[in-house]
């Protein structure tokens, strides 16, 4: 079912991975359709699973006064995932789970991308200042935030759909999020117009 | 350079500051720029809110009505109070669930995507930017005037420099910093405001000493009923009063815009409690300022100018500018919020929507941006040559907003058989009578106030319109489940959200882009 892309351009050792996690959907391929489908009222079309690579930080995070040297409590966990192509971060309110995946997998997806990659480094420093600025957000002005990596980076393969077809009037190809069915229209063309 | 024009420079290069902060965060694609990625907490919602639609009629209407029928001037006042936290419990969480599950990125969008035709955007974009325009033509007349008086600058130079900051950094970060500049200008408006009534009652030796020497002057100024007493009452116009300013907020786009850009639908519960404790402390020191203005100045030549003046007479010089800073931050919260209303219309709900359907995000975002300049450079050209009166400006554009958009916007949350027929019958009958009312003088004649006139009939027009339609124009089965879900308490399926997720570009595997 999983149609994995990639061209399995060379990568370098810092962006290779052992045994990445392969997170299953919780949208489901009829659920997929269901979006494309409401788009595109009456359309036909095939759904695709796909996997997207993920860089996953385990992060725990604590808070201290203004005053105080250490932290101290338990603090908190807080996964944050980042896209390893784009390198944009998003906090989960998961904790990635699944299947172990081959690091080929993840090797054959990071390496049929174009453009330069986000290192292990950039990944991390995405992720902490992204924990950071989730943490400011919500604490007093002044307080003191302590994090500590839980673990190192390890790799999550990201579930989607990707859904091609049309209707009478229009073709088109969404992404549909694999785990919260939200969409992304990657395009759409009229009928008859290349 | 005196101190107060000292002070209005900082906090003009304060808020510029927050613009330029903002542009990184703010206009990465149209959501950004026009809902600041709907990320707003509670206190910034409240508190945008609330002083993006107080303006600087607080400072200047507000004074001058009390200045001229005393405690009468309270009705309006009490309007102010409630109308915060009505707008948000009735409006709020609803409002925040529903434009999200319908994909409404704008609050005229909001209601084409309720009642599904292009003739309530026809209808409701014209009628909002030109309402929206004239009251942002009256805050930059009132900016320019405020700056006047504090820097002794020419008043043409003085509205260039007010237009010119207002447009700065609501064309530099969208939303997110007119949100922000917002929140941080309703509490210097709220220091402001506290510091002049304090100063005040103790110039007059405190609140019982002034009132009695308030009843001196006249007794009748002392009640609810104005200067010439019970017999003159117009309960009409009191009705009128109370109703601009309580539900006729409901009716402005530009306010209801930010229960869209909350960051949970249930945001809006803690939201209307920071908007009450706002109102209760900043509402009625303006009208309390304007009646003791009778006893440190009995012979001011403008009324409008009350609290500026008592804030001269009572305060120290640095007092006064940071008074000055909260004064000019009223009027541009709400210039700004509008100006930026009237961009968003613009460029989503007429040039997307009628000229170019395909325009990208960024297009949106500059078509935005030129509005915002056109509107500020008419804007500028019309307060320079001929400023018409501020308060009157005011008034007429806020009571048509009001009667346009309350009806339809109460019902778009609340009342599933409301369909378009009725919201059309409602908005037009809404602004034709409350314009009517107003240019034709009936106001006099009957004692009714144009806002009273105009919710009744948009009102009725939206009932019985819509119960007269409902065979022919049934309210779509999508808005019906949309509403459905909008009833329970919750986060929304996802699989209900129509608005596509920007986020999942990055993911897009590489051959699915080469199919483009």
């Amino acid at each position: 079912m999983s149609a994995e892309t990639g061209t399995g351009r060379p990568v370098g050792p810092d962006l290779q991975v052992v045994e990445p996690v392969r997170m299953d959907p919780h949208v489901t391929a009829a659920e997929a359709l269901a979006v494309f489908q409401r788009k595109l009222p009456g359309a036909l079309a095939a759904v695709q699973a796909v996997h997207h690579p993920f860089w996953w930080a385990a992060l725990d995070v604590r808070t201290r006064g203004l005053f105080r040297r250490s932290a101290s409590g338990p603090g908190q966990r807080m996964d944050v995932l980042v896209n390893a192509v784009s390198g944009r971060g998003m906090i989960a309110d998961f904790t990635p789970r699944g299947a172990t995946a081959g690091s080929s997998e993840w090797s054959s997806l990071i390496g049929g991308q174009s453009g330069p990659l986000p290192t292990r480094d950039e990944a991390e420093r995405t992720a902490r200042s992204l924990a950071r600025a989730k943490v400011v957000k919500t604490v007093k002005l002044g307080m003191g935030i302590e994090i500590t990596p839980a673990g190192g980076l390890r790799g999550v393969l990201k579930p989607n759909w990707i859904v091609s077809g049309g209707n009478a009037k229009h073709e088109a190809t969404i992404l549909v999020d694999g785990l919260d069915g939200s969409h992304y229209i990657v395009r759409v063309d009229k009928v008859g117009q290349s | 350079m005196n101190i107060e024009t000292w002070f209005l420079l900082i906090y003009f290069a304060a808020m510029a500051g927050i613009g330029v902060w903002t542009l990184k965060v703010g206009s990465k694609g149209s959501e950004g720029y026009l809902l600041g990625g709907r990320s707003l907490g509670a206190a910034v919602t409240a508190l945008r809110l609330q002083s993006s639609s107080m303006s600087g009629y607080m400072f200047l209407g507000a004074g001058s009505l009390a200045y001229t029928k005393g405690y009468f001037s309270l009705w309006y006042a009490m309007g102010d109070i409630g109308g915060g936290v009505l707008n948000l419990s009735i409006l709020g969480r609803r409002m925040r669930k529903l434009s999200q599950i319908l994909g409404s990125l704008t609050s005229i969008e909001y209601l084409e995507h309720r009642y599904p035709s292009k003739w309530i955007r026809v209808i409701a974009a014209p009628v909002a930017v030109f309402c929206i325009f004239f009251y942002v033509m009256s805050q930059f007349i009132a900016g320019g005037r405020g700056l006047e008086m504090v820097t002794g600058i020419p008043y043409a130079w003085a509205l260039l420099i007010a237009v010119g900051v207002i447009v700065f950094y609501t064309f530099l970060g969208g939303y997110l910093a007119v949100a922000y500049t917002d929140f941080v200008q309703a509490i210097i408006m709220l220091i402001g405001m506290l510091w002049i009534l304090i100063a005040c009652l103790q110039a007059v030796g405190g609140w019982t000493a002034g009132n009695e020497a308030v009843g001196q002057i006249n007794p009748n100024l002392l009640t609810m009923w104005g200067p010439d007493g019970i017999e003159s009452v117009q309960w009409g116009v009191i009705v009128g009063a109370v109703l601009v300013f309580s539900i006729g907020y409901m009716g402005w786009p530009h306010v209801n815009v930010s229960h869209m850009a909350m960051k949970r639908p249930s945001v809006a519960r803690r939201a209307s409690l920071y908007a009450t404790g706002f109102n209760l402390l900043f509402i009625p020191a303006p009208y309390i300022v304007g009646i003791m203005a009778l006893i440190l100045l009995p012979t001011l030549d403008n009324p409008e100018l009350a609290v500026f003046a008592v804030a001269d007479t009572v305060l120290p010089d640095f007092a006064v500018g940071i008074v000055m800073a909260g004064i000019m931050a009223a009027i541009m919260s709400t210039a700004d919020a509008l100006l930026l209303q009237s961009g968003t219309i613009a460029s989503q709900d007429l040039f997307q929507r009628f000229v170019k359907k395909d325009m990208s995000d960024q297009q949106s975002v500059w078509v935005s941006r030129f509005t915002v300049l056109v509107l500020a450079v008419i804007g500028y050209l019309v307060a320079v040559n001929d400023p018409p009166a501020v308060a009157e400006v005011v008034i007429f554009s806020t009571t048509v907003l009001g009667a346009a958009f309350v009806p339809v916007y109460i019902a778009a949350a609340w009342w599933k058989k409301a369909n378009v027929p009725g919201a059309i019958a409602s908005m037009i009958l809404g602004t034709v009578s409350s314009v009517v009312w107003q240019l034709t003088g009936l106001v006099d004649v009957t004692g009714v106030d144009p806002m009273g006139i105009g919710i009744v009939c948009s009102t009725l027009a939206l009932i019985l319109v819509s119960l007269a339609t409902q065979r022919s124009h049934p309210v779509p089965a999508h808005v019906l489940k949309a509403m459905k879900e909008t009833d329970k308490i919750g986060a929304i399926p996802p699989s209900m959200l129509t608005g596509q997720n920007d986020s999942l570009a990055g993911q897009v595997p590489k051959d699915a882009r080469d199919e483009r």
